[in-house]
C-alpha cells in the first residue's frame, strides 16, 4: 500500500493536437450510449462550443511507494485555433479552466501545450488562484529534450562536442532552457525563431561567454548545416524543407502541436523522435479507462514533460509555481526536477519516432 | 405603411431569414407563456404561484415585442405553436405539468428552453444591427433572469438527494434536449416545420452573417455552463450533449 501523506492533488489543463483524438473520445461516448457516429464536421460543430471541465482521473504510484491523484481539465480548444486570430477566446477558455482546476480543489495545476502560453507571457496575473498554483511544467520538459539529445548522440556515435546544434524557437521558454543547457556543450550553436533583434541578443550573450553562435528567422538558413534539430516552436514550420537537411542529422520535434511537417518524419524516420516525453515506471491508471488508449504513445505509460512536472511536484510536496514566464528556466532547475523525477521512477522515454504505432520500448534509435 | 429608418438596411433575401426568425421567436415565447401559465395552475404556494403568472406576462410581453417589430417591418410573421418542434416541446413539458412535476418543468423551462434563447437571441441581436437586433439583445438579457432564478432553486433540490435530481435531469435532458438538438441540427433540414415560410431557415442563416454550428454551438455552451453552476456533474453532462441529434 501506498501512502499520500505528503502528496499533494495535482491537475493538468491541456487541448488536443489533432482531429483523431477527438473523434476517438466522440465516438466512444456515443457507443456507449447507443448513439451512431459522427461526422467531422459535426464533431467540429461541438467540440469547440464544449466549456472546460474535467475529463478523467489520474492515479500514479511512485517507486518510492507513495500514490498520488490528479485529474485533466480539457480547455477544448479547437485543434484548428491554436493560431493567433483565436487568441482572445483561447485565453479566456485557458482562464476558465484555470478556475475550475482551483475550484477543485487542486494544490499543483500544469498547463500543457498551448495553455502554457497564459503563464510564459505573464497572462495570469497571480500564478495562484486561492490555494492552487500553476505552472508551465516547462523546467521537466526541457530537462527531457535536452537528455533524448544526449542519449540520441550516444545511440549515433556522435559526439556531442562535435555537433552544430540547430534549436528552433530558441527565444521562447523551453528553446531558451536548451540553448543555456547546451551552451559550451556544442561546437556550434544555430538559433532560429521569428523576432530577429532578440535572436540578435540571444547570439551576442553566447559569443560572449565563448559559443559560436549564429541565427536566422529562416530554419532552411541552417539545414544543410545541421547535425542535431530541437524543434520548440509555437506552431507548425509550414516552410521548413526537409531536403536541405544533412542526411545525418537527429530531429528531436518537441514542440505542441508538433513542429515539423509529415515530409521531415518520412526523409528520416530513424532519425526524428518525440522529445521531452518522460515514462512512469510504476505506471499509472486513467479513469474513464477509455483516456489510456486516447492518451497512448508507442513506449506504453509515456507521459509529456509538463504533464510529469505537476506530478514531480506533487509527488514531492512542492506547493510552488515551479516554471513560470519566459526564459527563466535555469540548468540547475532542470537538474534538480530531474533528480526529483527519477527518485519517484519518472525516467526519460526510449526515444520513438512521433508516428510509431506499435509499442517499442527498445526505442527506435 | 412607413418603414423605421434602419442602420442597415436588410434585402429581400435577408428579410425572408429575418421572418422565420421572427416567426420562431414568437412561436418559442408563446410557448413559454403557455408553459408558465400550466405552472401557475399546478404550484400550490401562492407566492409561486403568483410568480409564475409574472413569467407567463413577461413571456406574452417578449412575443408581443416581437409581433409589434415585425409589423413595423412589414413583416407577417407565422405563429404556429403547433409546429413540429415547438409541440414536442409544449408535449414534453405538460407531460411533467401533469404529474404536478415543479422541479421537472422548472428545469424544461428555464434552463433548456432559456439557454437556447438567451443564447440564439444574443447572437441574432449581434448579427441584425437595426431596431430587430436592439429588440433581441434587449430580451435576451430579460431572459436571464429566468436561468439566474432556476440556478437556485435546482441547486437546492440537487443538494437534498443528489443521485435522484441527477437522473431526473438526465431523463427530461432526453426528452426535450432531444427536440431542441433537432431543431438546430445541420441533418433536420428538409422536415417541415410548420414555422418557416418556405425552405428550412437553417439553410440561410448565412444571409444575416450568422452560422448554424455557432448558434447552435453557443446554445449549448450556455445550457453547459448552467448545469455546471446548478452543481450537476460535468463528466455527465458532457456525455449527454455528446450524445445529442447532430
Amino acid at each position: 500500500m501506498g501512502n499520500q501523506s505528503s502528496c499533494l492533488k495535482f491537475a493538468i489543463i491541456g487541448h488536443q493536437d489533432n482531429w483523431e483524438k477527438i473523434r476517438q473520445f466522440i465516438d466512444f461516448t456515443r457507443k456507449s450510449k447507443g448513439s451512431a457516429s459522427l461526422e467531422l464536421e459535426q464533431i467540429k460543430g461541438i467540440y469547440t462550443y464544449i466549456p472546460a471541465r474535467p475529463v478523467f482521473d489520474i492515479h500514479i504510484h511512485s517507486s518510492l511507494g507513495i500514490d498520488c491523484h490528479g485529474f485533466y481539465i480539457e480547455s477544448f480548444i479547437s485543434p484548428d485555433e491554436l493560431g493567433p486570430n483565436h487568441l482572445r477566446s483561447n485565453i479566456q477558455k485557458v482562464k476558465d479552466s484555470c478556475n475550475l482546476a482551483s475550484r477543485m480543489g487542486a494544490d499543483i495545476v500544469a498547463l500543457g501545450g498551448f495553455t502554457s502560453i497564459f503563464l510564459e507571457s505573464g497572462g495570469l496575473q497571480a500564478t495562484r488562484i486561492g490555494n492552487t498554483c500553476f505552472t508551465t511544467g516547462n523546467t521537466l520538459t526541457a530537462a527531457l529534450v535536452v537528455e533524448g539529445i544526449e542519449k540520441a548522440c550516444i545511440q549515433k556515435g556522435m559526439p556531442l562536442d562535435q555537433t552544430r546544434l540547430l534549436i528552433v524557437g530558441s527565444t521562447g521558454d523551453i528553446g531558451s532552457a536548451c540553448v543555456r543547457y547546451f551552451s559550451g556543450k556544442v561546437k556550434k550553436i544555430l538559433l532560429c525563431a521569428r523576432r530577429e533583434k532578440q535572436l540578435k541578443i540571444q547570439s551576442g550573450e553566447l559569443r560572449r561567454m565563448g559559443q559560436d553562435a549564429d541565427y536566422a528567422t529562416d530554419i532552411n538558413a541552417f539545414l544543410p548545416a545541421t547535425d542535431l534539430l530541437i524543434a520548440v516552436a509555437s506552431s507548425l514550420l509550414t516552410d521548413a524543407n526537409p531536403n536541405l537537411l544533412s542526411n545525418h542529422a537527429i530531429i528531436c520535434d518537441a514542440g505542441y502541436p508538433k513542429n515539423l511537417n509529415q515530409n521531415f518524419k518520412l526523409i528520416c524516420p530513424d532519425r526524428v523522435f518525440e522529445g521531452g516525453m518522460g515514462v512512469i515506471t510504476q505506471k499509472f491508471h486513467f479513469n474513464p479507462v477509455i483516456w489510456e488508449s486516447i492518451y497512448r504513445f508507442p513506449v506504453p505509460y509515456t507521459v509529456h514533460g509538463c504533464v510529469l512536472e505537476s506530478i514531480v511536484l506533487a509527488l514531492e510536496g512542492i506547493k510552488q509555481p515551479y516554471s513560470v514566464g519566459r526564459g527563466n528556466i535555469t540548468v540547475e532547475d532542470m537538474r534538480e526536477i530531474s533528480q526529483r523525477a527519477k527518485k519517484h521512477g519518472i525516467l526519460l522515454t526510449p526515444l520513438f519516432h512521433p508516428d510509431a504505432k506499435q509499442p517499442e520500448p527498445a526505442g527506435i534509435m | 405603411m412607413q418603414l423605421i429608418e434602419t442602420k442597415n438596411e436588410l434585402d429581400t433575401e435577408q428579410m425572408a431569414v429575418v421572418k422565420d426568425i421572427l416567426s420562431q421567436a414568437i412561436s418559442g415565447e408563446l410557448i413559454g407563456m403557455s408553459n408558465f401559465a400550466s405552472l401557475a395552475g399546478m404550484i400550490d404556494d401562492i407566492h409561486e404561484k403568483m410568480e409564475a403568472v409574472e413569467h407567463a406576462h413577461c413571456e406574452r410581453g417578449h412575443a408581443e415585442g416581437f409581433m409589434n417589430i415585425s409589423r413595423q417591418f412589414d413583416i407577417v410573421p407565422e405563429i404556429n405553436v403547433e409546429g413540429h418542434y415547438w409541440k414536442r416541446v409544449r408535449d414534453s413539458f405538460l407531460k411533467y405539468a401533469k404529474q404536478k412535476d415543479l422541479i421537472a418543468c422548472l428545469i424544461i423551462q428555464e434552463v433548456m428552453l432559456e439557454c437556447f434563447a438567451v443564447s440564439m437571441y444574443h447572437d441574432i441581436g449581434h448579427a441584425l444591427n437595426n431596431e430587430i437586433g436592439d429588440l433581441f439583445r434587449a430580451i435576451s438579457d430579460e431572459e436571464k433572469e429566468h436561468i439566474e432564478h432556476s440556478i437556485h432553486l435546482l441547486q437546492s433540490e440537487l443538494n437534498s438527494d443528489p443521485e435522484a435530481f441527477v437522473q431526473k435531469v438526465e431523463i427530461i435532458h432526453w426528452d426535450c434536449m432531444t427536440i431542441l438538438a433537432e431543431w438546430t441540427a445541420g441533418d433536420h433540414v428538409h422536415c417541415r416545420c410548420g414555422v418557416c415560410a418556405d425552405q428550412c431557415v437553417k439553410e440561410s442563416l448565412h444571409m444575416i452573417g450568422l452560422t448554424l454550428s455557432s448558434l447552435r454551438g453557443n446554445a449549448l455552451n450556455l445550457y453547459l455552463k448552467t448545469l455546471d453552476r446548478i452543481g450537476l456533474p460535468p463528466q455527465k453532462s458532457l456525455e449527454w450533449v455528446i450524445n445529442l441529434p447532430a
